[in-house]
């Protein structure tokens, strides 16, 4: 046996619960090359969490299932085969921070995108929405009331989501942009609204916001 | 958030008592005092006559929101004579010294005038070498010297970022920002500043602006609340963001010609659904 296959197995060993404990406990930062159509999104993450594991959205994620957060940033088109992966980790408790970016991505993406998450998640979303394409003026924040209450601002293009009162946990404009749903042993969480780039830029409330789902994600 | 108004609205020849008996009427909470501006609080008005404004203030059933001053045009920490510069520390001094005697913890300044004469550069160093010099006697008063933004006027900070590392450079906790969302013009939006700036807002200057006049003409680009082109729900909900919970000060260019007292009783009524964000 390496070193490296010991150690792996170490990872592995135990019950899911029992390694959430730990204090600093795997995440993973998924990478879907080019359909990952808000790389500054992706960036925005990955300074946010500088311990999480780089993975790209093929084989490898199989691979890491010692990983028990994963987030998905800028998503544009995610294909049933990378959906059924992602559902896999969820179902066996695993979080999934899912950032949709279909407004940034073309109708195709956004139907693909629609199809994934309704067949391995069961969440309708709805055609994504140009907050300023109405020419009204608009509050440009996204209020989250769970994990923790904050404000964050919009990125101009959202993707709504049809979801029971009880599962949105963000909302603009009236509409309902993000949602946790308990699948299986694990946690979806869909943004419609990417906050990857607040991240980037430094914005508290998004961190905030990310570090208290973390927290909640290590406490299991 | 408590609501205040300026002395310096109150209609000209009217007594301070009848001014101040009108802003408790609207339903204000405290009065902004503006030194030089009135008769009643000049450089020359003693300890004892402060203090008997402070007992005038509370008789009327309010507080003093801030002191601000209107000599800051003429008398500037960034005038290149070095006699007006003097003047300039002592009358903000003064406002430190009087924001105590009024029981308010907050000041205004104007910090930094560009003209033509004196470039933007030499402005700069100036202002923070005389900030970091009065922020020390700020400390010592606990009151925080807030530096308002009257960009255009100032021909200074212009941008969010420039008056952030201004307020870098001067580093010292007591000295923030007095953040008018008014004065930002067509250079930006108020609920942005508002976001950058954060826990250094000292005080909130309120009024409305009309963007697209410029300030070339001889209009006055300020209107009241509500009227103009700032977005209130995006600048409320910015403030609730950085968890701005202080005084909402009314500061209005443009008087109402007829009925000046009418101008009161509807900017109250307008920072009422301003503070109850009912858009």
């Amino acid at each position: 046996m390496t070193r490296r296959t010991f150690l792996y197995a170490a990872a592995c060993a135990g019950s899911i619960r029992a390694r959430m404990r730990e204090p600093e406990f795997r995440s993973a930062l998924v990478d879907l090359g080019s359909d990952c159509v808000l790389r500054d999104s992706l960036a925005g993450f990955a300074g946010a969490r500088p311990g999480a594991i780089k993975v790209s959205a093929g084989q490898e994620l199989e691979h890491r299932q010692e990983c028990l957060f994963y987030v998905v940033p800028g998503a544009g088109e995610v294909d049933d085969v990378l959906g059924l992966r992602l559902a896999r980790l969820v179902h066996r408790g695993g979080w999934l921070l899912l950032e949709s970016a279909a407004g940034f991505a073309g109708e195709a993406a956004f139907r693909t995108q629609r199809e994934m998450l309704a067949s391995r998640f069961g969440l309708a979303i709805e055609r994504p929405v140009d907050l300023r394409e109405s020419g009204e003026s608009i509050v440009p924040y996204v209020d989250y009331v769970w994990p923790v209450k904050v404000k964050i601002r919009d990125f101009s293009r959202v993707v709504p989501v049809s979801c029971e009162r009880s599962e949105g946990i963000g909302a603009i404009g009236g509409r309902q942009v993000a949602v946790r749903r308990r699948v299986g042993r694990g946690v979806l969480v869909f943004l419609g609204s990417p906050i990857g780039p607040a991240l980037a830029i430094g914005d508290a409330d998004a961190h905030r916001w990310l570090n208290s789902l973390m927290s909640l994600a290590a406490r299991g | 958030m408590k609501k205040s108004i300026g002395d310096n609205m109150i209609p000209k020849g009217w007594t301070l008592e009848r001014g101040l008996e009108l802003i408790k009427k609207c339903g204000y909470d405290g009065v902004e005092l503006w030194l030089g501006e009135r008769p009643w609080f000049q450089m020359d008005t003693s300890d004892v006559q402060v203090r008997e404004l402070r007992r005038k203030v509370e008789d009327a059933g309010l507080a003093v929101s801030d002191v601000a001053n209107s000599l800051d045009w003429d008398e500037n920490v960034s005038a290149r004579d070095p006699r007006i510069r003097e003047r300039a520390m002592r009358h903000v001094e003064r406002q430190i010294e009087t924001a105590q005697l009024l029981g308010a913890d907050a000041i205004l300044v104007v910090a930094g005038v560009v003209t033509e004469e004196i470039p933007y550069n030499e402005v700069y160093a100036r202002t923070v070498t005389g900030l970091r010099t009065l922020a020390e006697k700020a400390a010592t008063a606990r009151v925080k010297i807030g530096c308002e933004n009257c960009n255009s006027e100032q021909r200074f900070l212009i941008s969010p970022r420039e008056f952030q590392q201004f307020l870098n450079e001067v580093n010292n906790p007591w000295v923030g920002i007095h953040l008018d969302v008014g004065n930002i013009h067509d250079t930006g939006f108020p609920e942005q500043w508002i976001e950058m700036h954060g826990r250094r807002i000292t005080r909130v200057h309120l009024k409305d602006v009309l963007r697209h006049r410029g300030r070339s003409g001889d209009q006055s680009v300020y209107t009241n609340i509500f009227l103009g082109d700032n977005n209130w729900p995006a600048i409320r909900a910015a403030l609730d963001k950085v968890g701005y919970d202080g005084w909402l000060i009314a500061e209005m260019e443009a008087r109402y010609r007829y009925a000046p007292d009418q101008q009161f009783w509807d900017t109250a009524a307008a920072i009422d659904r301003f503070t109850a964000a009912k858009f």
